[in-house]
């Protein structure tokens, strides 16, 4: 469904559905905080962040994915630890907020950049990166932490599960075309599309007032909101 | 500019707000309700909003407003030139570029600063489209504004308003304070402040934001109900409100919950998401006052209620759980900590143990009692807690 501004509703997923990557399932399952429950086929693999993970099969192998720059991270709040499981055999994820889960099939040669701490899980087929938002104004007002996660395809597919607060929209710029979000509802963006922080004064006589920060997000590509935001310091 | 009106023969009300739809529409125009819910009234006559469909469109003058989500819903307004939008800034979601954006004069600024209300109220300017969301799942409300009408909010309720709305806030008279005489703290259950929106000359739509479920109710003349605080989110101005207490027995003590009663006449809503009160665990000893007292007249008669007034609530609630339990009267227990023997309150407990009747004090032993502590230089605030404190432990819930 489209709204006359241009948003489109993700699609709300039913309860059970199925969804079919590489030899394995992702079964969906719930409403109101759905659950990833993967069914992991004999030599397929996904990550995830090791906090999400609900539960599992003895049988699924679990490890951890090597990462550069991993201090900077620690640094930053971001987990340390990014984590693999590899099949055969059954485990799910969730996240600790009313929401929805957001399945994003990513073809060869794509780059989405995501929210931190928004991403449910990938297969191993998508590469991993974290790229670090330049500018004092994006880490300190931005509201998005200093990283975001960088979801990268590049001979094969592969699919990308997202967990977004409240209900999620996606809308597509066109080259040029700008709004003005709140940092805390931005959830993902393809990577061409660029991102600042725009500061504005609200100002209110011998008391100042308060400050307001506004990511002005610029075309062309898509863009991913949640309504239930993370709200920031923005004064 | 007023809300548009369909022109056709072929129409009907909103069973909600009684705006006036086309047949062949499926939502209200007006608060965009699901015109094929049939509103319900449950056996203790609440109702329940009705669910605004994903993408229903509201209509304002030139100007609409999309409601988008069912979980976290969004106020998508497409502003026309001129018309405007006022809200709490940390309510934007996203805007055009192309909508200008400044901030209202509000009086009392420094009160609401204090208060932790925002500070800025914030007017969006059309032509463009601007999105409005809280960050609590639920339900929002669409309260189209009749010319001349008024609604009382509560506060961090109210999401965005047509600027044809007129804004102002009062104080909301109800707390109530804990800890006692040499440090009070005082607690406002729903806010200091009560928001006042009125459409004064034109018709206007609010929106708010519920946590959870919404339900409204019509209270009659006189009618009064008791409502968690924090769960409160309207009223009309025709009712009233105040404040109740009640306690419940436990193994180691009473626990406090606060009641907001609302009297009518008048309409109210209630959230079902609501927060908790920590400072209800705490011992609470002023509250602000009930609006008519039958329920509690009947529930916490007691000698030292007629006294009192409304001060000291917390020890006439101990004193009238004590009056309303079944306790049989059993000997005074030995303190399990040391006392000094020449502790003066040791021989004020016994006294107060032994002027006991039934689980309450005559007045004339209250008024003997009266002579020895102020003889013993204690106030009637420290009597009052030290029977509570006696009491308690005779009814076995005290430490």
């Amino acid at each position: 469904m489209v709204s006359d501004s241009g948003w489109t509703a993700a699609p709300r997923i039913r309860d059970l559905t199925e969804i079919h990557f590489g030899q394995s399932i992702c079964q969906v399952e719930g409403q109101i905080v759905p659950v990833a429950d993967v069914t992991l086929a004999g030599g397929d693999s996904i990550y995830f962040e090791h906090h999400t993970m609900l539960w599992r099969d003895e049988s699924i192998l679990v490890s951890t994915l090597p990462l550069t720059g991993t201090i900077k991270r620690v640094l930053a709040g971001m987990p340390f630890v990014v984590t693999a499981a590899s099949g055969a055999g059954h485990i799910a994820f969730s996240r600790d907020a009313t929401g929805e889960l957001i399945v994003l099939p990513l073809h060869p040669g794509m780059e989405m950049d995501v929210r931190e701490h928004a991403f449910l899980l990938a297969s191993r087929s998508i590469q991993y990166s974290f790229v670090r938002i330049k500018g004092l104004a994006n880490i300190f007002f931005g509201g998005e932490g200093m990283f975001m996660d960088r979801f990268v395809t590049a001979g094969q597919s592969g699919l990308l599960i997202l967990h977004g607060y409240g209900n999620v929209f996606q809308r597509t710029l066109k080259a040029g075309e700008s709004i003005l979000l709140e940092p805390g509802g931005f959830l993902y963006k393809d990577a061409s599309v660029k991102m600042d922080i725009e500061m504005q004064k609200l100002t209110t006589g011998l008391l100042g007032g308060a400050g307001v920060a506004l990511a002005r997000m610029t075309g062309p590509g898509r863009v991913g909101i949640q309504s239930m935001y993370h709200h920031h310091k923005s004064s | 500019m007023t809300t548009q009106q369909p022109t056709s023969a072929q129409s009907e009300r909103c069973p909600w707000c009684g705006a006036e739809v086309a047949a062949a529409q499926t939502s209200c125009p007006g608060c965009g309700g699901t015109l094929t819910f049939k509103p319900r009234r449950d056996d203790s006559g609440w109702v329940e909003l009705p669910p605004i469909k994903d993408m229903a469109r509201l209509r304002v003058g030139d100007s609409t407003c999309q409601i988008e989500g069912e979980i976290v819903p969004v106020a998508d307004f497409n502003l026309a030139e001129g018309d405007g939008v006022y809200f709490a800034h940390h309510t934007m979601l996203w805007r055009d570029t192309s909508v200008t954006v400044r901030t209202l004069s509000m009086k009392g600024a420094l009160k609401r600063m204090f208060s932790g209300m925002p500070l800025v109220m914030t007017e969006a300017l059309g032509p463009g489209h601007i999105a409005f969301s809280k960050d609590i799942a639920g339900e929002m409300i669409a309260i189209p504004l009749q010319r001349g009408q008024a609604v009382h909010v509560r506060e961090h309720v109210f999401l965005a308003a047509m600027r044809q709305v007129a804004y102002d806030w009062m104080q909301s008279g109800v707390y109530y304070k804990t800890g006692d005489a040499r440090s009070l703290d005082q607690h406002y259950p729903i806010g200091q402040f009560l928001d006042e929106f009125t459409a004064a000359d034109q018709h206007g739509l609010l929106l708010l934001h519920a946590g959870g479920n919404a339900f409204v109710r019509e209270l009659q003349p006189g009618e009064w109900l008791l409502v968690k605080p924090t769960a409160f989110l309207y009223k009309d101005p025709s009712v009233r409100m105040g404040m109740c207490m009640d306690n419940i027995a436990g193994m180691v003590g009473y626990r406090s919950i606060l009641w907001l009663q609302l009297v009518g006449p008048g309409k109210i809503g209630v959230q079902s998401a609501y927060p908790p009160m920590e400072a209800e665990r705490r011992l609470i000893t002023y509250t602000s006052g009930r609006v008519c007292g039958a329920w509690e007249g009947q529930r916490f008669a007691s000698p030292m209620a007629a006294t009192s007034g409304r001060r000291d609530s917390r020890a006439r609630q101990l004193l009238a759980a004590s009056a309303a339990a079944t306790i049989a009267p059993t000997p005074v227990r030995t303190p399990p900590y040391p006392r000094s023997p020449t502790d003066y309150r040791i021989g004020l407990e016994k006294l107060i143990a032994e002027s006991l009747v039934d689980g309450e004090l005559p007045p004339e032993a209250m008024e003997r009692l009266a002579v020895v502590a102020a003889e013993h230089g204690l106030s009637a605030y420290d009597l009052r807690l030290l029977i509570n404190h006696v009491k308690m432990k005779i009814s076995g819930e005290g430490h």
